[in-house]
């Protein structure tokens, strides 16, 4: 009967599961759907460990809703209507039990929270991502290359570390298949770190900035550590000659950079609109 | 408890007629009757914008309108919806019941009632106005966070008119609640103890705390807001020493309690419904009563859960994960309690109660989200994507608007001596509860595949679930259209509810229901005593 | 900040019950609160409209807020006339009531700025901040003595009123009111030499700004405790007020204990913390 219940409960995580992944073609990868990172795969099993502790008591819930709806329903046959109130120790229960659940819940992802702050240690790569209205901007402060609304490209199983800030407004880092979000602030350093399988990830700018928010694209390409490399070279030689930002995806919103206000300026209110409006 | 059952003095009361009554009365019922107009009339308004946004994301990339113009409809939707509709139609229904509930005359301050209200207006037509100055109405959604709402980067003033009306409108809260409190302190029936006090009145009584306490420091951070954009003050400003996180710390010690303040006054109407309808007494009336103190004490004590990727420090979160979590323990009691209410009942399928138990269902689902939500590690992966609006409109709309269309149901006859039409109801509930599932359970989906929020574009991935959203958008329309018109029809047709016209008072005493539908100016002839 | 009170919420006096017709209960119709209702909403509109800089803007403000000067007269008037007929205890107590969870809210409000300084505060290295002048504390510790004594002396006014000291109770009023003007003038004094000697302004930081914002909030608190003490005084000059009738002067006092005590945690935490 229990074990039962249990299977009931992860036969619908597993299809849960599946129709998440192929249901619709996602092409966004996610935690859920495809996770990418050591830190996509642990908040994605830590999610679904939450989900499947707190379910059977949202099916309780459920479950009783329905009987009582259809139990006790007045079917005209004059039944007199029960008239107790209360039961101290069902009550009891029903506190008790839940603030174990919950507290067990809590106790549960919290290592798991551990892990995704503190777990980058020594990273391979520190990246600066700086946000703008409406692009992002990635430094590699060891290589002397800064490019802008381009792809951020990173080696593949090693801890890459990202500092983020930003220009203007406030942005939000967010790619879902490697399981990472955090916003960039102006005048705040934040920080996040993952560990990437090889690939392509696709995510967006997740915090309202502007007009243009929508369009605030991030692509992510995790390359094996040999193409990593080749890319770093061709890319520091192209920083070497003083050409930042000269990859050809730039080039169509190569004006925007100028339109970005350095932080705090102080602007007339004519001016200001066109910063907003681009 | 004083009684507060005579009269006194020689003058007798002056009386106005026609338009001049309505602007001029300071009766607790009609101010009550009409916030709810104005509820009703500002639904449908935030619910149009509601439908311009589903309209405009039927397709990946249809500009129907501009992105601009997207995120003004979104933060308008929200502050309409928010302050204008639910907090007015809660106050509608507060204002309107708990002094009959707790046997008086009226509130106690009844032209601060009147004023309350009357400060709506100003705020609602700077809002509705908005839209039609330089640079269009606040579009830096509803939470305005700065820098983006600083003068630097929101020239426009549709962002003043909006800090501006949302000042006035706390102001107005806060008067209403000052008045709620003072009302039930002061003012209840003889022999009514505070272990009598019908729940609905317990809700409003929690409410009012959490109004107190939490809609000034929203007006403290809109100052410091309004001053940035126009003393050029420093205190959201990088550049100068302030910070914008700060703000995110402000509106949220509001922002949170908020959201309980949208619902509480919610599950009192349940709390009187489902007695009702099953014909047995409310189960736990303590417990129901603690756990409401309970959400409204540790309601304070969440808020960084909505910055979980603010950069707020690991210890934080902690804390702040471990206390959401801990609001679901009182929640849970009351959705429990419900349910042993009904246990043994003979339930009549009333349209109130067919409301009240689609709350009971959605509430739980808005709760579960809510739940995952305050989980770091799964909030870091839907943060501000459509699961955390799945989540809200499963709380506020299947939540809150439910218990709000069960009260109307089950009140209207009370407030106008006339029943609302059951056929026409069993086909508002089947819409409105199959197009609001229709519309936001697949946005559960749409956030765990990664879609943002706040986007008047998306990939072209997310279409198919996206027109499927919208396609559901027209049943809770038509819901709307036919929930209206039963209104207007029955205010058309003779008064002929009783007193009682649900036999409340056969199961549990409520004192609304031993005066006339609708109450008299003076509610009682003779102020009922509580045993 | 009076409201008024329901006839309703009168208990009885001698002659309860003396009414059969109900309708007695029902509170009486007013046209104040929708024109207090429509002075504030116009006051913040013209308010916007100036900033814009639209001509006659500051007329039609000063206009709107005369508008509603005479509206809140206007309804605190009806509510002295009403309130002849209701039984004082019943409505001091809701008014009370209803004042302190006024004061709650505006302590909710300090609390906002307490929390934006002390958050600063906490995220920043330097206190104050590089470039922001230490704020001299002597001048600023008289002034916390003045307005903590001016306390006393309003607790001393009020006493002398009660126990019938007509003069002295007058005396003490008046001594209460120079006290808060002294106060008010010494920041005044502080905030002319912060901005025009060090050229410390609004702008200069958010350290400055919240020490305007705070300061200045709460002489905007402590005029309207002075508006409110000097009309209690004007009443006690007509002889107003008796060992039962007595409710705006304990309102004016509530507010001044209270507008005192916020300063007292600002003192602290803006000068010497
Ligand atoms: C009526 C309004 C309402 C209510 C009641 C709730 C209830 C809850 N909310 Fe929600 N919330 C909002 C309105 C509401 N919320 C809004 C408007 C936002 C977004 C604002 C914005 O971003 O614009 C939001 C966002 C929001 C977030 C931030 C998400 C993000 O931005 O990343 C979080 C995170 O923790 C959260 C958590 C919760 C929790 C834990 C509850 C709990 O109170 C829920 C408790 C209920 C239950 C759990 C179900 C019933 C209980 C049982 C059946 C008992 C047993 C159960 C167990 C022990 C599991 N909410
Ligand atoms: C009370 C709150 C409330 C309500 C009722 C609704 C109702 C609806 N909302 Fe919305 N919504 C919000 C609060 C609400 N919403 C908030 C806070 C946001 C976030 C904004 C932001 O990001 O800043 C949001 C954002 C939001 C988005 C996301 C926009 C984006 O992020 O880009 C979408 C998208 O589909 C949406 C859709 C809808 C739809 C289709 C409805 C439909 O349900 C509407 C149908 C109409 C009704 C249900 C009428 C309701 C009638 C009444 C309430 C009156 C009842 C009165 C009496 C009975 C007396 N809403
Ligand atoms: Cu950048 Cu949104
Ligand atoms: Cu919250």
């Amino acid at each position: 009967m229990n074990s039962a219940f249990v299977s009931a409960l992860l036969w619908l995580q597993q299809s849960a599961r599946q129709a998440l992944a192929q249901g619709l073609q996602a092409n966004t990868r996610t935690a859920f759907t495809a996770p990418g990172s050591t830190v996509a795969r642990a908040a994605a099993a830590e999610s679904w460990h939450a989900f499947l502790m707190v379910m059977p008591f949202i099916l309780i819930a459920f479950v009783l809703l329905v009987y009582v709806m259809f139990k006790f329903r007045d079917k005209g046959d004059g039944r007199q209507p029960a008239t107790f109130h209360e039961n101290n120790p069902l009550e009891l229960l029903w506190t008790v039990i839940p603030a174990i659940v919950v507290t067990l819940v809590a106790l549960h992802s919290f290592p798991v929270l551990h892990f995704m702050e503190y777990g980058g240690n020594h990273p391979a790569l520190n990246v600066d991502v700086v946000g703008h209205q409406f692009f992002w901007e990635y430094k590699y402060p060891a290589y002397g290359i800064d490019i802008s609304n381009d792809t951020l490209v990173v080696p593949a199983h090693q801890v890459v570390d990202l500092d983020l800030t930003s220009v203007d407004v406030i942005h939000g880092f967010f790619v879902p298949g490697l399981g990472i979000q955090m916003d960039a602030l102006p005048g705040r350093l934040t920080n996040l770190w993952f560990k990437a399988d090889p690939g392509v990830y696709k995510g967006q700018c997740d915090q309202l900035c502007g007009a243009n928010h929508s369009q605030m694209l991030i692509d992510v390409q995790v390359l094996p550590d040999d193409q990593f490399q080749a890319w770093l070279q061709a890319h520091r030689s192209q920083a070497g000659a003083g050409a930042p930002a000269a990859s050809p995806a730039a080039a169509p919103a190569a004006a925007a950079p100028t339109m970005a206000m350095p932080a705090g300026m102080k602007m007339a209110p004519a001016a200001k609109k066109g910063g907003t409006q681009q | 408890m004083s009684a507060h059952a005579a009269t006194l003095g020689e003058v007798h009361p002056r009386q106005y007629h026609g338009l001049l009554d309505w602007l001029t009365t300071t009766d607790h019922k009609k101010i009550g009757l009409m916030y709810i107009v104005f509820s009703l009339v500002n639904g449908w308004l935030g619910g149009s914008l509601a439908g311009m946004i589903r309209l405009n994301l039927y397709n990946p990339n249809w500009h129907i309108v501009t992105p601009e113009l997207y995120n003004q409809l979104m933060t308008m939707h929200a502050t309409i919806m928010i302050f204008l509709t639910l907090m007015t139609a809660f106050s509608g229904f507060g204002n309107y019941l708990v002094p009959l509930m707790i046997g008086a005359r009226d509130m106690a301050f009844p032209k601060l009632n009147a004023f309350a209200f009357w400060l709506l207006f100003p705020a609602a037509f700077m809002l509705y106005g908005s839209f039609f100055v330089v640079g269009g109405a606040a579009g830096g959604g509803w939470w305005s966070y700065p820098p983006l709402s600083t003068a630097q980067f929101s020239a426009g003033h549709g962002e003043d008119l909006w800090i501006l009306a949302v000042i006035l409108l706390g102001i107005s809260s806060i008067m209403g609640a000052i008045n709620f409190l003072v009302t039930v302190i002061d003012m209840r029936a003889p022999g009514m103890s505070w272990t009598k006090v019908p729940l609905f009145v317990w809700s409003w009584v929690v409410t009012a705390w959490m109004l107190v306490l939490a809609v000034p420091v929203l007006s403290g951070a809109m100052f410091m807001l309004l001053s940035d954009r126009w003393l050029s003050t420093g205190f959201y400003r990088p550049a100068l020493g302030g910070d914008p996180l700060l703000y995110q710390h402000l509106f949220w010690f509001f922002g949170h309690p908020e959201v309980y303040i949208m619902i509480l006054p919610g599950f009192g109407m349940v709390s009187h419904i489902i007695p009702a309808m099953a014909r047995k007494k409310i189960f736990g009336y303590k417990g129901m009563m603690v756990a409401l103190w309970a959400i409204g004490v540790i309601g304070f004590m969440v808020w960084a859960h909505h910055m979980f990727t603010a950069g707020i420090s690991a210890q934080a979160r902690v804390w702040f994960s471990m206390a959401s979590m801990a609001i679901s323990v009182p929640t849970g009691v009351k959705i429990y309690s419900w349910l042993a209410s009904i246990w043994g009942g003979v339930i009549r399928f009333t349209t109130s109660m067919k409301f009240a138990l689609g709350f009971i269902f959605t509430f739980v689902l808005g709760g579960l989200s809510g739940l995952l939500l305050a989980v770091v590690p799964f909030d870091i992966q839907v943060h501000n994507t459509y699961f955390v609006v799945a989540h809200f409109h499963y709380v506020l709309v299947g939540g809150s608007v439910m218990t709000l269309f069960a009260g109307t149901y089950y009140w209207f006859p009370k407030m106008t001596g006339r029943m609302l039409s059951e056929k026409l109801g069993s086909w508002v509930f089947w819409l409105f509860f199959i197009g609001m599932n229709w519309v936001f359970m697949p946005m559960h989906i749409l956030g765990i595949e990664g879609m943002s929020r706040r986007i008047a574009s998306y990939r072209p991935e997310f279409q198919p679930l996206n027109q499927f959203i919208s396609l559901g958008f027209p049943f809770m329309l038509l819901a709307g259209l036919l929930f209206t018109y039963s209104i207007v029809a029955a205010l058309r047709r003779p008064a002929d509810a009783g007193n009682d016209p649900w036999e409340s008072n056969q199961i549990e005493r409520s004192l609304e229901w031993e005066t006339s539908s609708p109450p008299p100016a003076y509610n009682f002839a003779e102020i009922p005593e509580v045993r | 900040m009076e409201h008024s009170t329901a006839a309703s919420s009168a208990a009885p006096l001698a002659h309860a019950g003396a009414h059969a017709d109900p309708s007695h209960h029902a509170p009486q119709p007013s046209f104040w609160p929708i024109i207090l209702a429509s002075g504030m909403g116009l006051v913040v509109l013209f308010v916007f409209l100036a900033y814009l800089g639209v001509p006659l803007a500051g007329l039609l403000l000063a206009a709107a807020a005369v508008f509603t000067l005479v509206a809140a007269s206007g309804w605190a008037n009806t509510i002295a006339v009403e309130r002849r007929r209701m039984d004082p205890v019943q409505t001091n107590k809701d008014l009370t009531r209803g004042f302190f969870f006024f004061l709650a809210s505006e302590a909710m409000i300090f609390f906002s700025y307490f929390e934006y300084l002390y958050y600063t505060r906490f995220t920043h290295a330097h206190w104050p901040p590089a470039g922001m002048p230490k704020l001299e504390t002597s001048m600023p510790a008289i002034a916390t003595l003045i307005l903590v004594a001016s306390s006393f002396t309003l607790n001393w006014a009020v006493h002398a009123l009660l126990k019938g000291h007509k003069v002295a109770a007058k005396n003490w009023m008046l001594l209460t009111i120079a006290m808060g003007i002294t106060f008010l003038g010494m920041q005044g004094f502080e905030w002319g030499y912060l901005n025009g000697v060090l050229g410390f302004t609004v702008t200069t930081g958010a350290y400055s700004s919240t020490y305007f914002l705070m300061t200045g909030f709460h002489g905007a608190h402590v005029t309207v405790g002075l508006i409110m003490l000097a009309l209690v005084y004007w009443r006690m000059e007509k002889g107003e007020y008796n060992q039962d009738y007595h409710m705006s002067l304990k309102a004016a006092e509530y507010y001044w204990h209270f507008v005192d005590i916020v300063w007292v945690f600002l003192f602290f935490s803006l000068y010497l913390f």
